[in-house]
């Protein structure tokens, strides 16, 4: 990161890095890890709302 | 402003009938093969046929039956686009990986030329967030971002950062960026180093997301552009021609959930960083690690959380660039495939929506879809050779014999129906284009109609290819093998010869050899089998045809003959920035003050 530029928003006599110009702006935001393994009793469950949620328009479609 | 999200009754009974009339077609199939089958007989094979039959005929009929989704499902009422100002601060995400960064950073200075072109005074900044491995890539990457800066005068709203490690792929990127960087702004528009957008549907995107507070994510349906080879125009085509309507019947079943490709999608960041923080998966790849294919995940997690993701197909101004011959569409295919398989660890997550479940299993299953008709060839192939000879004289002393109950116009018949699976939503597709006049800007009606006849051509006569290019992908990921992350070939596609013999000879001899061997084994279905054994030998010579350049008239589509302003914008920032790069004693400051 040692290639230095001039920018028609700056003044020509004003040399500034490109490293100064590129890097992000440091405000930090969390992101949790998400829970994505499954416990063993949780396939039921996932059947049951699987189930729950087309009944109702396979009902429909009756 | 309402959250224009899908109302869940429609969504409900979009996802029965979908289900419902798949199953049904299913059922049918597998029931008419029964019968075909068990006429001298019940065997375990022909059990196992029906099964096999039933599966590959759901998936097929499933996609027949998006597509008449995609029909009859009116248009949601389109958004009403508002004039106020935008509050929201907004950057526009651009992950690279080894791409050209001439060719990246000119589609940045085309879509920053577009969105200040809509004199809109909203806040809208870039990030070119880099996982390149190379380094004399990353140096240019330095060089043209320097011209980039210069161009359209960027500082403090342009930004550029390489990664030591690419950790996570583009997934990781992208946290890493939102981690460090993320609440500098309210919406991140998420691209790939192809994408391309105008101004005005960036402004669109992040008006109707700041409109709708639940709103967490906002997907556009990219059209495929710059494709110049066979293979490529008949993808854009189909691409363009035939998707809308498969993304709408998509998006019918999805409703609150979905769909989220990876790119040309704004995201409310506040809720991606709550809810999109992807883990690492236990064990080694290909099932473990990283997550591949993010993008389902991180759309099944938002809306786990209760937010609403939605696709928009009436956003227009929206593209990208496609593979352009078999070869490249197969590498990022084995991407997908190991991405999709690795899915099957997340299924059964905690408290996913069921809807976002069932994607993940129809991700999975476009992958194991060919095996299964793989399966089905051989187990046919199978049948027939231990097929027991029919006892024509089954009483003794009986003069006159008893022939088999013939049932073979049930075996034409189910072939007939699954062609018609195959082939009918894109006929339909046609006739619905004609009716609208969408066919207009794709060569009017017969030039249309000509295109989707050459393209279902084509897409038959590659299938075969392309379904063993996946059969040994699937195979690899459960196998064990992981494929990595192969850089995009983003290059004029054309492939000579020896390239195409070299990555489709092992389809040769496969097809070669199956044919053989049914032959041998089975004559009665070697004619069967032709359609599938004959594209499979001549594989390395319909790679390598398929690569080259296509006739101007081939495959029409609307940006032929009305280019979009943001393609003109980007061909004159590369020409601008060849000119400067071609002058003598070019030098990155002097290239810079050229702009």
């Amino acid at each position: 990161m040692n290639v230095t530029i001039q920018t028609g928003a700056k003044p020509a006599a004003k040399q500034i890095t490109l490293a100064d110009l590129m890097a992000p702006p440091c405000a930090a935001l969390a992101m949790p890890k998400q829970v994505l393994t499954a416990s063993p009793g949780s396939l039921m469950r996932s059947l049951r709302r699987l189930l729950w949620a087309v009944a109702p328009g396979l009902r429909r479609l009756g | 402003m309402a959250q224009n999200a899908p109302t869940r009754d429609r969504t409900v009974s979009a996802r029965a009938l979908a289900i419902a009339a798949s199953v049904l077609a299913a059922a049918a199939a597998g029931m008419v093969f029964q019968i075909y089958g068990a006429a001298d007989g019940v065997g375990f094979l022909d059990v196992l046929r029906s099964t096999l039959i039933f599966f590959s005929t759901w998936w097929l009929a499933w996609g027949a039956a998006t597509a008449l989704l995609g029909l009859t499902s009116r248009q949601r009422n389109p958004v009403a686009r508002t004039s106020g100002a935008i509050l929201g601060r907004t950057v526009v995400i651009v992950p690279v990986y080894n791409e050209d960064p001439r060719i990246t950073f000119a589609r940045i200075a085309a879509m920053d030329a577009s969105i200040q072109a809509t004199h809109t005074s909203a806040q809208v900044d870039f990030a070119v967030l880099s996982d390149t491995r190379d380094d004399k890539i990353a140096l240019q990457e330095q060089h043209w971002f320097a011209r980039l800066l210069a161009r359209q005068h960027g500082e403090g709203r342009m930004f550029y950062r390489r990664r030591e490690k690419n950790t996570g792929r583009k997934a990781g990127n992208i946290e890493e960026f939102i981690t460090s960087s993320g609440a500098a702004w309210d919406y991140a528009v998420i691209l790939d180093a192809d994408s391309l957008m105008e101004g005005d549907t960036i402004i669109e995107m992040i008006r109707r997301i700041e409109a709708a507070p639940k709103l967490a994510l906002l997907q556009t349906l990219p059209r495929v552009v710059g494709a110049t080879t066979r293979f490529g125009r008949a993808m854009q085509f189909a691409a363009g021609f035939h998707s809308p309507i498969f993304a709408r019947g998509l998006a019918a079943t999805q409703g609150r959930t979905g769909p989220f490709w990876g790119h040309n999608a704004i995201v409310r960041i506040r809720a991606w960083a709550e809810s999109c923080g992807l883990p690492e998966l236990p064990g080694p790849a290909p099932f473990g690690g990283h997550i591949m294919s993010h993008d389902y995940v991180e759309a099944a997690l938002l809306a786990r959380a209760g937010w609403l993701v939605r696709l928009d197909d009436d956003l227009e101004g929206s593209y990208e660039e496609g593979p352009e011959n078999i070869i490249d569409h197969a590498k990022r295919d084995r991407r997908w495939c190991q991405g999709n398989l690795q899915h099957a660890k997340l299924v059964l997550a905690p408290s996913l929506k069921p809807w976002s479940r069932f994607v993940f299993v129809q991700g999975i299953f476009a992958y194991v879809a060919p095996l299964i008709w793989l399966a089905f060839i051989a187990a046919s192939i199978a049948a027939v050779y231990w097929v027991e000879t029919p006892d024509y004289f089954p009483e003794a002393n009986w003069p006159f014999p008893t022939f088999p109950n013939d049932q073979t116009p049930k075996a034409i018949g189910l072939a007939v129906g699954v062609f018609g699976l195959l082939v009918m939503p894109k006929l339909l597709v046609a006739l619905d284009a004609i009716f609208t006049r969408r066919a207009r800007g794709f060569g009017g009606i017969g030039g249309s109609l000509r295109a989707v006849l050459t393209e279902l051509a084509l897409s038959s006569l590659i299938a075969p290819i392309l379904m063993a290019f996946q059969s040994r992908s699937v195979l690899q990921v459960l196998l064990g093998r992981d494929g990595g992350w192969p850089p995009n070939n983003r290059g004029d596609g054309g492939l000579d010869i020896s390239e195409a013999w070299a990555a489709g000879s092992w389809i040769s001899w496969l097809g070669l050899s199956g044919l053989i061997a049914t032959h041998l084994m089975a004559p009665v279905l070697t004619l069967w089998l032709l359609p599938v054994g004959l594209p499979m030998v001549a594989a390395p010579l319909l790679i390598w045809w398929t690569s080259r350049i296509a006739g101007p008239q081939a495959f029409p589509v609307p940006e032929d003959t009305t280019i979009p302003p943001i393609l003109t914008r980007h061909n004159a920032v590369l020409t601008a920035w060849s000119i400067a790069a071609s002058a003598p004693n070019a030098t990155p400051l002097a290239e810079a003050k050229l702009g």
